[in-house]
């Protein structure tokens, strides 16, 4: 088990350093901030996908989500809210969508695959019934600033996004590690059917998982609407495949019950790297997609060597 | 089996010889000086403490895990085996302690799952038919269907069908590690009766069981094998139950375990309330209703031949299973409450230990810890963060009480041998301190020496006031802890025995549904 | 005809397209397009040119890459007497260009229908990008006899059923900005290779001809996107001093634009000097320079961004842009569609035209204080329209 952890973390270094060596200009300091910039938006939309597949399950409600956090929070605080109360509002309102979504699943005992799919169209349906396909609004100068690679967190020479997601990952790791509803969860996820019958309260576990994922995908769309100056209902779109890519290539199985956030971290960063690295040697989109589908296999490979017969007999 | 045969075991010619054989699991030392020959002809036991070495050893034979160093010859050639297909290929047949199937195929594709190249020939459907067939007959087993899926069978059939899978492949060395612990009386009377009549020429068993009555009736000598060494081989006449349990608990640094039959005094008993009761149940439609109170305080016994109603009627007590009609009430402030969910039997001190220990109790990839924590998480929850430290230390504590062996509590659960699963899975549900424990096979691969000591931590609880209510397949377990037996039989009770008249010749003859005439048939004797 | 005159044919209507090129567009044109060798037509293409007029053809450069065109489908047509029924048969109503459009057309009827021209309110259909709810409406709504219907057809062949029967009832449908391949329609839009050509040839001459450029791409696959993409290069090729070192998929999306610009920039630490969007990029592209510690670039607009207005202006850079708001771009199609009741015929079935250009002599027109570089609009024309009537005069024959 550990050992695939370190294949995720070794090459996060080592394709940094290849990446070095044959592309000048992206070991300098403002590249790298840039690279750490891009990763937040993933890694902080990547926390929801990870917990929904250690459950067992996948959210594909995170690009609506995060489509909805943008548009809401550019008009409410255009509308003269104040930005610490939309914050507020926002995530409240995606969290009780994700719960929905998870007792959902449960209730009507359906893939979650089905129910989050429902849900995006629903919600991205309703954005534009709400909005009537007009985007107004604005965002506050400080957000602005708070994703941009030349932000500073105090002495910290990294913006706050930065800052955000890296006590995020500190965060959601000892919730999975430390709490209850992380141990929860992993039960859940590695045998419904037990957790059940030890007194886990399933449904609930469900419900938390899908708002916290819900909440981290709206926080990825409110960092969003400071990036892009704008709202946009179809900013999250590219969060669909990558979040999921992130949370296989860190190695956490989709089956579930088996895997943690620190390793999607590791995949948030080797993924950013790789397209970054592509990019450098001006490969088209097409191409970085290939290659990463490429990664997938090569690691999966790695992985999937690990669960042997020998552990089940 | 008499004395004399075993004496005659050293002259005949040696089928398997292994020599030294040692294998660490990082710092655990699973085996460290395990030498064993076994005859053409023999039926040897290998008895041992749980987490003493012995799956380990069947999965070096069995070709899953290759020894660290020693040797294995068969037939005087040594051998190395690096899969299970190669061991097939070398005669060497097993059936693991946790049965390996594939619950969405049929039963005749499970048969002969993977067999392709091992038999000479390639078999037609209509052969393999024939052949899984007759293999389920000689396993009494004839009324499963070959074109059932697994995952409709209940645990015992399964491991009949595992039995068979095992027994259709041209085999020298059979091994079974615990293969027995899930079947019921009339399941393993059919297998020994195979064994010991119908096995194939110039073939040798080795069997792996906790059950000193299994060992006593089956085996020509057993192999004692103690902290992954093996220490003693006794001819079986020379070695009686008592002793053999003596012999491996040793090791234990104590003065032996004895065992002696739970006396209670009946009338005080008879004169309490009962504390819950199931009224009306009907387990299968057309099937009588069953009416059962339960006291306080007492320790209840269920039997059955497997599939006769008792492990559905204990998950129907724990509101987990849904009966044709009936309730279960719970008597609080002198008036009887209908208990209606799973939910509901938690809320009223009901908490339920399934059988299927792999699908059901534990979570195999995640830690000891948490396999043992789980219902009793919330009251180490602080702000949802979770006590680490005084968990922990309290699950040092009752994992001690059980014995249970484990490398850490940070372990995988799979990790541990199967015994030591059973006994964390018992751990956690002890440590919820529920009013009714319904306990279905808890003992299940657990060591006789353990064994001895949970019947004594019933007991206790017992004492407290906390009701058991506990299903075994072995009835000397049950005549030995319970107040009380309740015999299934067709989804009815068949008997309820008590006092005087629990023996266990009342027993298997209620479960077979005669009168107590003292006569029975099939039994173990 | 022998293919050998064909091909005849065909170089000289090129000669013809190149050299009228100059002179028609430079009258009213910022930028330009003179000495610039652009994308060669087929002879088949060069001989479709040929129907329009001289002056029209610079405008349909590189047309092949988005439209086709033909003959006037409505040449024998009787326009029915008024008061007309006008009709909306539109594919999407979920963003503001669309809402634009909308509330322009419905405008633009009320007027009609105040000086008793047009017989009832807009009537208005949205099939929310399914093509086939799309044919069912536009069926529904020529049996509900609307006389004129302006539609934006989701998919470029998929409509053609129901344009045919409209066509022989007698009812006239004008495509507005997504021209359809079934010969029955008449296309009112604009040459996306045209404008993307002029926006290329902007940014090399803002760079004075020479340093490293990359490109902005939209939606992959797209027509739109291709012909944009293809115009840049076609120009920036006719530069030797100018280096393309790559480009960046910004699928017209802000935070797209900026993600992959600063991806682009960590791997490419050479000074740019130039970049080329093709649509919504410019502004995250500039930020993605400024917080990567660059110097500002020379970048164009495209479609009119009111947030590009407003940051060339706080930044008092040069500007250039197109613009393309769907309000211009109804009232086109409208005009067209009015023009054909009031017996003008069209000399082609697909009227390309040039975009009104925003320039630093005519900023000052189109900016308004309120714009900011978070503003999602696009800045309408003063005038709010795309070409004045004298020039549409050209597209037509009086009937
Ligand atoms: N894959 C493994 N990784 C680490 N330790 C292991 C592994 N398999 C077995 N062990 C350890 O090796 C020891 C011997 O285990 P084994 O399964 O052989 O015991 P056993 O005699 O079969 O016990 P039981 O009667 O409970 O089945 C135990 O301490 C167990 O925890
Ligand atoms: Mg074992």
């Amino acid at each position: 088990m550990s050992k695939s952890v370190l294949v995720a973390y070794a090459m996060v270094p080592l394709l940094f350093i290849l990446s070095m060596v044959m592309i000048p200009g992206f070991g300098s300091w403002p590249s790298i901030v840039s690279l750490l910039v891009i990763a937040s938006f993933l890694g902080i939309a990547s926390i929801g996908q990870t917990l929904t597949v250690l459950l067992g399950g996948i959210d594909l409600s995170i690009p609506a989500i995060i489509g909805l956090a943008n548009v809401l929070t550019v008009r409410w605080y255009g509308a003269g809210i104040p930005f610490p109360l939309v914050v507020l509002m926002v995530i409240a309102v995606s969290m009780a969508i994700g719960a929905t979504s998870g007792i959902l699943s449960r209730v009507l005992n359906a893939h979650p695959l089905l129910v989050t799919l429902a849900a995006s169209f629903m919600i991205l349906g309703a954005v534009l019934v709400y909005t009537e396909g007009q985007t107004i609004g604005t965002v506050p100068d400080y957000l602005m600033a708070a994703v941009s690679p030349a932000g500073r967190t105090g002495p910290i020479p990294f913006p706050p996004i930065v800052v955000v997601w890296f006590a995020l990952t500190l965060l959601v790791v000892a919730i999975e590690q430390r709490s209850l509803l992380g141990r929860y969860l992993f039960a859940t996820g590695a045998n419904e059917r037990s957790a059940r019958l030890a007194l886990v309260p399933v449904t609930l576990v469900w419900a938390a998982t899908f708002a916290v994922s819900a909440g981290c995908a709206a926080i990825a769309g409110i960092l969003l609407a400071g990036f892009s100056g704008g709202a946009d209902a179809n900013v999250g779109q590219p969060y669909l495949f990558q979040t999921v890519a992130a949370v296989v290539v860190g190695g956490t199985a989709l089956l579930g019950g088996s895997g943690s956030y620190g390793r999607t971290f590791a995949g948030t960063l080797l993924i950013t790297e790789l397209t970054t690295f592509l990019i450098g040697l001006g490969f088209s989109e097409r191409i970085q997609q290939m290659m990463l589908g490429l990664l997938i296999i090569l690691l999966v490979a790695l992985y999937g060597r690990e669960s042997h017969v020998r552990s089940q007999i | 089996m008499t004395g004399g045969e075993a004496a005659n075991v050293a002259d005949r010619r040696c089928l398997v010889r292994i020599t030294d054989v040692r294998k660490s699991f990082g710092a655990t030392k699973a085996l460290v000086d395990c030498s064993l020959d076994i005859a053409v002809g023999e039926i040897r036991a290998l008895l041992g403490e749980n987490g003493s070495g012995k799956s380990t050893l069947v999965k070096i034979l069995g070709g899953v895990l290759p020894a660290d160093s020693g040797t294995i010859a068969i037939d005087g050639a040594p051998v190395t085996f690096r899969s299970p297909r190669q061991a097939q290929a070398g005669g060497v047949v097993t059936v693991f302690q946790e049965t390996l199937i594939v619950p969405e195929m049929s039963v005749v594709e499970n048969i002969f799952l993977g067999t392709d190249g091992l038999f000479q020939w390639k078999l037609t459907r209509a052969e393999q038919r024939r052949i899984a067939a007759e293999a389920l007959a000689g396993l009494d087993a004839a009324s499963i269907g070959l074109d059932t899926s697994l995952e409709a069978l209940p645990l015992h059939r399964r491991q009949i069908v595992t039995l068979a899978r095992a027994l259709v492949r041209p085999w020298r060395l059979l091994i079974l590690d615990e293969a027995t612990s899930a079947l019921d009386i009339g399941g393993r009377d059919a297998l020994f009766n195979y064994l010991r009549h119908h096995r194939p020429e110039g073939s040798a068993v080795l069997f792996i069981s906790h059950r000193m009555d299994e060992i006593a009736s089956l085996a020509d000598a057993v192999t004692l094998l103690q902290s992954g060494e093996t220490t003693a081989t006794l001819p079986i006449g020379d070695a009686p139950a008592e002793l053999l349990i003596n012999m491996i608990s040793k090791s234990r640094g104590e003065g032996g375990v004895s065992i002696e039959p739970r006396v209670r005094d009946a009338t005080a008993a008879a004169a309490d309330e009962p504390r819950y009761r199931a009224r009306d149940v009907v387990l299968h439609p057309g099937s009588r209703p069953i009416d059962l109170d339960i006291r306080p305080g007492e320790i209840l016994g269920f039997s059955g031949l497997d599939g006769h109603g008792q492990a559905d009627f204990l998950a129907v007590l724990a509101r987990v299973r849904k009966a044709e009609s009936g309730s279960v009430e719970d008597r609080r402030d002198g008036s009887w409450h209908p208990v209606e969910s799973m939910r509901d039997a938690v809320r009223h001190g009901i908490c339920y230990v399934p059988r299927d220990r792999k699908n059901e109790g534990l979570f195999g990839g995640l830690s000891v810890l948490d396999n043992y924590s789980l219902p009793t998480l919330p009251r180490w929850a602080r702000l949802t963060f979770i006590d680490r430290k005084g968990l922990g230390k309290k699950a040092e504590q009752d994992l001690n009480v059980m014995r249970t062996r484990y490398p850490g509590l940070k372990a995988p659960v799979g990790r541990l041998s199967g015994g030591n699963q059973q006994k964390v899975l018992l751990a956690r549900w002890l440590a919820v301190g529920p009013e009714l424990m319904i306990l279905d096979d808890p003992l299940r691969g657990v060591d006789a020496a353990t064994k001895v000591e949970v019947y004594q931590v019933f007991q206790d609880l017992a004492a407290q006031g906390v009701t058991l209510l506990f299903l075994s397949t072995e009835i000397e377990e049950l005549l030995i802890a319970c107040d009380r037996i309740v015999v299934f039989r067709e989804s009815e009770i068949s008997r309820v025995l008590e006092g005087e008249s629990m023996s266990r010749e009342a027993v298997v003859a209620a479960m077979f549904g005669q009168q107590d005439d003292g006569k029975t048939q099939g039994a173990i004797g | 005809m022998s293919w050998r005159l064909l091909t005849l044919a065909g170089a000289f209507a090129t000669a013809l397209v190149t050299t009228a090129l100059p002179s028609a567009a430079a009258e009213k044109s910022a930028v330009s397009l003179e000495g610039i060798e652009l994308a060669k037509p087929t002879a088949e293409q060069a001989e479709a040119l040929n129907l329009l007029p001289e002056s029209l053809q610079p405008y349909y450069v590189g047309y092949w890459l988005l439209a086709e065109i033909g003959k006037n489908p409505y040449a024998g047509w009787t326009p029915p007497e008024g008061p007309w029924k006008f009709c909306y048969n539109d594919s999407y109503q979920g963003n503001s260009w669309r809402q634009a459009a909308l509330d322009k057309y419905k405008a633009l009827v009320a007027d009609y229908k105040e000086k008793g021209l047009a017989s009832e309110d807009l009537v208005v259909t949205n099939s929310n990008n399914d093509i086939n709810v799309q044919l069912s409406q536009l069926n529904n709504l020529v049996r509900e006899g609307c006389n004129v219907i302006l539609s934006i057809p989701s998919s470029p062949t998929g409509l053609c059923s129901g344009i045919k029967d409209a066509h022989d009832k007698g009812v006239l449908v004008v495509t507005v900005e997504s021209p359809v391949t079934c010969p029955e329609a008449i296309n009112v839009g604009f040459n996306e290779y045209f404008v993307a050509a002029k926006t290329a040839k902007w940014v090399a001459d803002a760079i004075g001809g020479k340093g490293n450029v990359f490109l902005i791409n939209g939606i992959p696959g797209l027509a739109p996107t291709l012909a944009r993409h293809q115009a840049a290069l076609d120009v920036l090729g006719n530069f030797p001093d100018i280096n393309v070192v790559g480009e960046v998929e910004g699928q017209w999306t802000p935070s797209t634009v900026k993600t992959n610009t600063l991806k682009f920039l960590a791997t490419h630490p050479q000074q740019i000097d130039g970049v080329v969007d093709s649509g919504l990029g410019a502004v995250s592209a500039w930020q993605a320079f400024e917080q990567s510690g660059r110097p500002l670039p020379k970048i164009n607009g495209f479609v009119g961004e009111c947030s590009y207005l407003a940051y060339v202006k706080e930044k008092d850079i040069p500007v250039y842009s197109t613009s393309q708001g769907g309000a211009a771009a109804v009232w086109t199609g409208f005009d067209v569609a009015t023009r054909m009741l009031n017996g003008e015929k069209p000399v082609v079935s697909t009227l390309l035209m040039p975009l009104p250009e925003i320039t630093p002599e005519n900023v000052d027109d189109w900016y308004t204080p309120d714009m900011t570089v978070q503003s999602s609009c696009f800045a309408d024309p003063p005038d709010g329209r795309r070409v004045s009537p004298e020039f549409l005069d050209q597209y037509f024959t009086k009937g």
